[in-house]
């Protein structure tokens, strides 16, 4: 494995598969940069991995990574690396097989999986059809990667799902000069997006419906309006109260619909961005604006990095970043890699923040706590969500308000269960995420017991015991690094903030195209131009009418039964038959 | 874009192109119409009718000629299997046609017909194929509504319902999941109007109470319109269930307070408005002077937010007017008098004023006289000062006094009849 790579021929060299990284590489391959881009894991993905359930189970029983870097000799001009993991396991649980299990799996010896030997053998048997995200993200339909996607063609090598439902755990509703109960039953209840939606609804009240239509119809050029020139600075719930929306209605806008963790820190102008953002990609492909990559999030990595390689990057996987070596001018010169090898390059290279100067004590930062668990039983009923009988499953995305769980719960916590139908799971397993913000110097065992209280009582809410269909659960935390990893300002050196723990990409696509400008500075490159049809298929268009008159093609026009028939426009045809009455009359 | 020119640039080689496919078009027609005419019923045709078939579904002769060689295709085979398929590959075609290229096609639709009754196991099919083609008025709302008008496709529907025998449950929760589907389908006009069909249906077949079933499309309409206050499909839904429902001050009274709250929440609802009007018009209470007040004030408003439609909300004010307030002097002496009055139609349909012998409606708007056969004791009329333009309906009466209106020709024969008339002040040209 340690053999050396080709040297100075590369204009870019890239670290880690993350998506700002992979966006990148796809980007400068295709104005006909030379990228090396490398990975030290062997998988693509970075922080956007897609694991199955064996690589996430060695993910998360390993130790927490070395960081011992005291072997490497401290060289002249150079700045030695340190790596800084990401990731801290919290909890990890698994169900045991049965005894009669034990007995079928001491007959079949060769059991090559690293899964540990008393886990349950239909876990086992299935652990490579799960696909399972290390960051829960989504695509808006009309967000900025979906056009970056349609206007380079690399969407042709993704397919997606649409999420079926938006959820908030809400109150129940108290009617009108009925008494409140003591103690108030919360449960999940459907954000309604459409009209067709909100008119069906019927946990949302008249008036509400009509408050709702008219917040989601005014969004789109709030700017504007009077009320929000008065408050736009005044917090956003300010705001919100101001146009009369009922506390259920904040609710759903606040968590729902602009995706903030809490109500108090942000104002309406940023509140209001954020609902435009979100509004502006409904209908477009389906009842939420939110896509997912079919088989895990990584794919969209990967479709980049495919683009990458297809013209002509060279990659090279289990091959992490060691030391920086840079001049007096305070230029890199070079990267010397985990193999010992140093790289050079002509125009710049980027790191991601895996790694930190090693003489940097790096402070704390915000992190997200992460619940995954595999589960026999789903938390929201895919029947109920897609509103047909024997349904196949369904993809949905739940928020749980601030202190919904008592006021440890400071953020929202984001929940997300996929299933078959986005092949993330084996038939009649469900793949649920729970995750919440994690303030700095917050206790992890605090945001532990709370996550695990919380997905016990969702799952004793539909009388189910959580130990008897949740099959495997992972609870780990992850760091959100941004700015100074440490390092000097190299002019030629980019390193890339972590995902910023938001469910969209947008962050993530501007932090690339901004990298990508400094790159090819004074050159005005396209970010990522629509790619060729392999196949040169779009061009040809056939003649309907031609075709059907047998025209070019006399003898093969008697078959027309069993043929496909392409798709035209009539507008001809009719041209024809008025002409052809003219010309009768 | 109407009697302009089109700037066509006239591409030689399009032009050419287009001659050559003219040539061949006549050239395959003329070859059929021959066939046609020598009386040959070759089953060899069809496919070449297929093709023409689809480039014009309209032209009837294919049609016909088809059915000719499918009728002796027919009773040549005994076994129920190939006529079946020889129907199956009628249905294929038909369907290319509808969904692919001409779903207006009458023709088409008609072929269809004739076929799909004689195989009664492809019924169900059907509807799945109708639903299909009416997903397609939703999809692509900007650039098919306009011109997709399912009327064809619905009646279609109708026919193989009638066929199947089918509970009109079914179709009543099609039309709602039309109706919820995206930000559109709320507003589906002719799925409301399908739903009123099928609740006939529904009433007739299942002896359910009327009345009762207008109750639930009234909660349709509420969150319809809670919705969306402007959607004028859910509206005329409601008016049909107004005129429909059997007299109800509950009714009444909760279809006025649901529109209350939308106007309280959308101040600039018109349908919101004029349907507190319509079901005040319905009731039989009297109103309050207050709410006569507040009435006109609506209409004011009414007015401000639709002006087209001016006259008709002056005209509805008019019939508020005259029926709330207190214009009846005696049993048989009616006079109202400067209340800028457009039109007198509601007393002259109400059963109340019957008796009524004089009517003084002089120093008012009103436009025309309408038929007073109904007021079998009115004998005298004055109507000086309003704009009225026909002398009409007004035969055999013992006075009538029309000074000062627009009348500009009388007849002579309905003036001789009329015991007195006075015309003075009218620009009268015989």
């Amino acid at each position: 494995m340690a053999e050396h790579l080709p040297n100075d021929q590369y204009d870019v060299i890239i670290s880690s598969t993350g998506l700002v990284q992979s966006l990148l590489a796809g980007a400068l391959c295709r104005v006909e940069k030379k990228v090396l881009h490398l990975d030290m894991n062997d998988r693509y993905g970075g922080q956007q991995s897609t694991l199955n359930l064996e690589e996430f189970h060695q993910f998360i029983s390993r130790g927490q990574h070395s960081t011992d870097q005291s072997n490497h000799e401290k060289k002249e001009g150079a700045t030695s690396l340190t790596y800084q993991d990401a990731y801290k396991i919290l909890h990890f649980d698994y169900k045991k097989k049965t005894t009669t299990q034990e007995d079928t799996s001491e007959q079949n010896t060769f059991r090559r999986s690293d899964l540990p030997n008393d886990m349950d053998e239909a876990l086992v048997s299935q652990s490579r059809r799960f696909a399972i995200d290390l960051t829960s993200q989504l695509l808006f339909s009309n967000g900025e990667i979906v056009q970056l996607l349609i206007s380079s063609a690399v969407g042709r090598y993704l397919e997606f799902k649409c999420i079926d439902a938006i959820m908030v755990y809400v109150p129940e509703q108290i009617k009108k000069g009925q008494k409140p109960p003591e103690t108030l039953n919360y449960r999940f209840e459907k954000v309604p997006l459409t009209k067709g939606d909100i008119m069906k609804n019927t946990f949302v009240s008249l008036p509400e419906k009509s408050y709702l239509v008219k917040f989601i119809t005014s969004c789109m050029d709030y700017e504007s309006q009077p009320e929000f020139q008065k408050y736009q600075n005044e917090p956003f719930i300010e705001y919100l109260r101001a146009k009369n929306l009922s506390p259920l209605l904040c609710s759903f806008i606040i968590y729902a619909i602009a995706m903030l963790q809490d109500e108090k820190s942000v104002n309406a102008r940023d509140g209001m961005s954020r609902v435009k953002l979100f509004i502006s990609s409904l209908g477009r492909y389906g009842s939420t604006p939110f896509l997912y990559p079919l088989f895990g999030s990584a794919e969209l990595n990967q479709a980049f990095c495919r683009v990458a390689a297809v013209y002509g990057a060279t990659y090279v996987l289990r091959r992490g970043v060691e030391n920086v070596v840079h001049d007096v001018n305070e230029n890199v010169t070079g990267i010397e890699c985990t193999q010992g090898q140093l790289l050079k390059c002509s125009s710049g290279f980027v790191l991601d923040r895996d790694y930190c100067a090693s003489n940097v004590v790096v402070s704390e930062c915000n992190s997200i706590v992460r619940q995954v668990l595999i589960s026999d039983s789903a938390l929201f009923d895919p029947n109920q969500i897609t509103g047909k009988e024997n349904s196949l499953g369904c993809a949905v995305v739940a928020y749980i308000p601030p202190g919904s769980f008592g006021n440890d719960q400071k953020y929202c916590v984001t929940v997300m269960q996929v299933d078959q139908t986005s092949s993330c799971a084996p038939k009649g397993k469900f793949l649920i995420s729970l995750q919440i913000k994690r303030d700095q110097g917050d206790s992890d065992e605090q945001v532990l017991s709370l996550l695990k209280t919380i997905s016990t009582r969702l799952f004793e809410s539909k009388n189910i015991v959580f130990d008897d269909v949740v099959a495997y659960q992972a609870v780990y935390r992850q760091l959100i690094r941004s700015g100074n990893c440490g390092l000097p300002a190299f002019e030629n050196l980019f390193v890339c903030d972590d995902a910023d723990g938001s469910l969209d990409y947008g962050y993530l696509v501007s932090r690339a195209k901004n990298v990508f400008e400094k790159l090819t500075k004074g050159q005005d490159f396209e970010f990522l131009p629509k790619m060729p049809n392999p196949d040169g298929e779009d061009d040809q268009r056939v003649d309907e009418t031609s075709r059907l008159l047998g025209l070019g093609l006399e003898e093969q026009s008697a078959k027309l039964d069993q043929e496909e028939v392409v798709e035209s426009k009539d507008e001809t045809n009719e041209q024809i038959t008025e002409e052809q009455e003219t010309k009768q009359d | 874009m109407h009697n302009r020119p089109r700037n066509r640039v006239v591409d030689e080689k399009e032009l050419d192109e287009k001659r050559k496919k003219i040539t061949k078009w006549n050239q395959l027609k003329n070859q059929i119409f021959e066939e046609r005419k020598s009386g040959a019923i070759d089953p060899n045709q069809l496919p070449k009718l297929n093709n023409l078939i689809l480039l014009a579904p309209e032209f009837s002769s294919f049609w016909n000629y088809r059915k000719e060689i499918i009728t002796d295709q027919l009773s040549q085979v005994n076994s129920e299997e190939q006529k079946r398929d020889i129907y199956k590959k009628e249905l294929a075609l038909t369907e290319q046609v509808l969904s692919e290229r001409h779903t207006k096609s009458y023709l088409t639709w008609h072929h269809r017909k004739w076929c799909i009754v004689h195989v009664p196991d492809l019924w169900q099919n059907e509807l799945a194929l109708t639903s299909k083609l009416l997903s397609y008025d939703n999809r692509n709302s900007v650039t098919l509504s306009l011109t997709f008008k399912p009327v064809h496709c619905w009646n279609y529907r109708e026919f193989v319902i009638k066929l199947l025998n089918l509970n009109p449950n079914q179709e009543l929760d099609y039309c709602y999941s039309l109706l919820t589907t995206g930000n559109e389908g709320v507003s589906n006009y002719s799925a409301y109007h399908y739903r009123s069909a099928m609740l006939n249906r529904k009433h007739e077949e299942e002896q359910i109470d009327f009345d009762q079933l207008l109750l639930e499309e009234w909660d349709l309409v509420k969150n319809a319109v809670f919705t969306d206050s402007t959607n004028q499909s859910a509206w005329f839904y409601n008016k049909w269930i107004q005129q429909k429902m059997t007299h109800s001050e509950e009714f009444i009274q909760d279809q006025v307070e649901t529109c209350e709250s939308i106007i309280e929440i959308d101040g600039e609802c018109k349908w919101a408005t004029l349907t507190i009007l319509w079901n005040e018009m319905n009731s039989n209470k009297q109103l309050s002077e207050e709410r006569l007040t507040f009435l006109f004030e609506q209409i004011e408003n009414l007015i401000r937010l639709d002006p087209l439609r001016k006259n008709y909300y002056l005209d509805v004010k008019s019939d508020l007017l005259l029926l709330h307030s207190k214009c009846l002097q005696s049993d048989n002496v009616f006079k109202a008098n400067d209340l800028n009055l457009t039109r007198f139609d509601a007393i002259v349909n109400n059963a109340k004023y019957e008796n009524v012998v004089e009517l003084d409606l002089s120093n008012n708007h009103i436009r025309a006289i309408p038929n007073l056969s109904s007021m079998k004791n009115l004998k005298r009329i004055i109507l000086d000062h309003n704009k009225i333009e026909f002398l009409e309906n007004v035969e055999g009466l013992d006075y009538v006094s029309i000074k000062n209106n627009q009348i500009q020709h009388t007849d002579e024969k309905l003036v001789n009849s009329i015991k007195k008339i006075d015309l003075e002040g009218n620009p009268l040209i015989n």
